[in-house]
């Protein structure tokens, strides 16, 4: 009896210490949040939210953008900052924010959601059961606001992880991107974009290890076409040569600029591919010219004194780079130098055996571009909003 | 470049546009009542009619303010936009003159 006494004590104990581990971990699993049932990712950190995003947003709501920003991997700001444009916070009476649709008879809830277009439609597509109550209600803010995220995910993914596009994508009007970009400033400091491999794809292009070193590159002999985001003006996208992609990516992110050419035929330099003219992505004064292209020209080692040349060793450009065609250089530069005919752009040739082709060409044989780092491979990296 | 003298016009056109395209975001004007929209802006406007959202059909901004600048044949302009208490933001566009009037042509990515 002593032992069976003793036995099922033990029993009682296990029993009791495992139902307690399922309920802490039960607890765990509510107090991080995780949206678990749909497809999330990890947003790392993100900002807190400021004093005006305290004042302004709702506890339950702003609650709802943080743990949804965190688990979509997105920013929360944003999707804040959307709900504000939309329905300042699902606080309007209006039509189609707490009961039926919109006075256009297509959208609806906080997050205004199109139900109708499709099938499947907006809402088919991204809504998600954020709260886990059995239905995907898209009124009620836990299940709207995730799905905002998910929605906004799949935008950033399409659009390379290029927010301005993303939020575009939303609503199509530069002036509702403003607008969702000011408060979303005005909710915290910093609107980042965490870039993992849930956010921007298996291909989101870091920056080179030092622009200053270089690596000589015989594969892969392809092209590949720009994204649509990085051409200026509704241009179709063009390809540049495989190798320098990355490169090219990144000085349009990093230096918020946009493509005019690529690789075309006809046009001297760019045949090959290894090519591109410049123009940025805010074109409005000498100023934003001066702290993008003119910026972009300066780190590649151009200067006033190269206007003319352009070229190596004249010019003390980085090795990857043999030609930069900026202020004072005929046909080129800022507004600065160049108006009338003269269209305003940067162009930047990468250094290859074929150099200087102006007709369509197969890719070269060899290409020099900006030194790869071990970040180029890595999956996650953070781009800024600029 | 284009004359100070047609750039006062061009201002005041830049404005204009800015307090209709204000009303067009609330959803308050169709795209061919704003009157200083090129026929090109209007064509494009009401191809791809951006979603007027609960918020802006109940707050529509006013113009805080306008810059232009010149270029060789055209103005950019930067209207300053606010909706009540909210943070100001803008929108940038081109104006082009079209016979005795500037007109805005396009809207900018910016």
């Amino acid at each position: 009896m002593g032992a069976i006494a003793t036995s099922t004590g033990s029993l009682r104990i296990a029993v009791a210490l495992a139902a307690a581990l399922v309920l802490v971990l039960a607890a765990f699993a509510s107090l991080l949040g995780v949206a678990v049932g749909f497809d999330t990712c990890t947003g790392g950190d993100q900002p807190g939210p400021s004093a005006a995003a305290d004042r302004e947003i709702p506890a339950r709501y702003l609650t709802a953008y943080r743990t949804a920003g965190r688990a979509f991997a997105v920013p929360w700001q944003i999707l804040a900052a959307i709900g504000a444009v939309e329905t300042n916070h699902g606080r309007l009476d209006a039509p189609g924010v707490r009961s039926g649709v919109n006075r256009y008879g297509c959208c609806a809830g906080p997050m205004q959601f199109n139900l109708t277009d499709g099938p499947p439609s907006t809402w088919q597509r991204y809504g998600v059961d954020g709260d886990h109550d059995g239905t995907k209600d898209v009124y009620d803010p836990e299940d709207a606001i995730p799905s905002a995220a998910n929605y906004v995910r799949t935008l950033l993914r399409d659009a390379d992880g290029d927010l301005r596009q993303a939020i575009f994508g939303y609503n199509h009007s530069h002036a509702y991107v403003n607008d969702v970009l000011a408060r979303a400033r005005d909710y915290a400091d910093d609107i980042s974009v965490a870039t993992d491999g849930c956010a921007s794809g298996v291909d989101a292009p870091a920056g080179p290890a030092d622009i200053r070193a270089a690596q000589r590159l015989t594969a892969p002999r392809a092209f590949r076409t720009l994204p649509t985001w990085g051409m200026a003006g509704g241009r179709a996208p063009q390809p540049v040569d495989a190798r320098i992609y990355t490169d090219v990516i990144w000085m349009l992110r990093r230096y918020h600029l946009r493509v005019t050419a690529a690789r075309e035929d006809g046009h001297s330099t760019h045949g090959d591919g290894t090519g591109i003219d410049l123009v940025p992505a805010d074109g409005i004064t000498q100023g934003v010219w001066d702290a993008s292209a003119g910026q972009l020209a300066h780190d590649l080692g151009w200067n006033p004194g190269c206007a003319v040349s352009g070229v190596r060793p004249s010019c003390p450009l980085v090795p990857a780079i043999q030609f930069v065609g900026y202020d004072g250089y005929p046909g080129h530069g800022s507004p600065r130098t160049c108006g009338g005919d003269c269209p305003a752009h940067l162009h930047i040739s990468w250094a290859s055996g074929c150099y200087g082709t102006g007709g369509l060409s197969a890719p070269c044989a060899w290409v020099i571009a900006f030194a790869s780092s071990a970040e180029r491979s890595a999956p996650a990296r953070t781009v800024t909003e600029q | 470049m284009v004359a100070p003298s047609q750039l006062v016009a061009a201002r005041a056109s830049a404005r204009r546009f800015g307090v209709q395209y204000a009303g067009y975001l609330a959803g308050r004007l169709t795209a061919r009542e704003i009157e200083d929209a090129a026929a090109e802006l209007v064509r494009e406007l009401r191809r791809y009619p951006p979603r007027v959202t609960p918020a802006q059909q109940r707050h529509m901004p006013t113009v805080r303010r306008v810059t232009v600048e010149p270029t060789a044949a055209t103005v950019l302009a930067v209207a300053t936009l606010q909706t009540a208490e909210a943070p100001s933001f803008q929108i940038s566009f081109v104006l082009e003159r079209r016979g005795s009037r500037w007109l805005v042509t396009r809207l900018l990515d910016t």
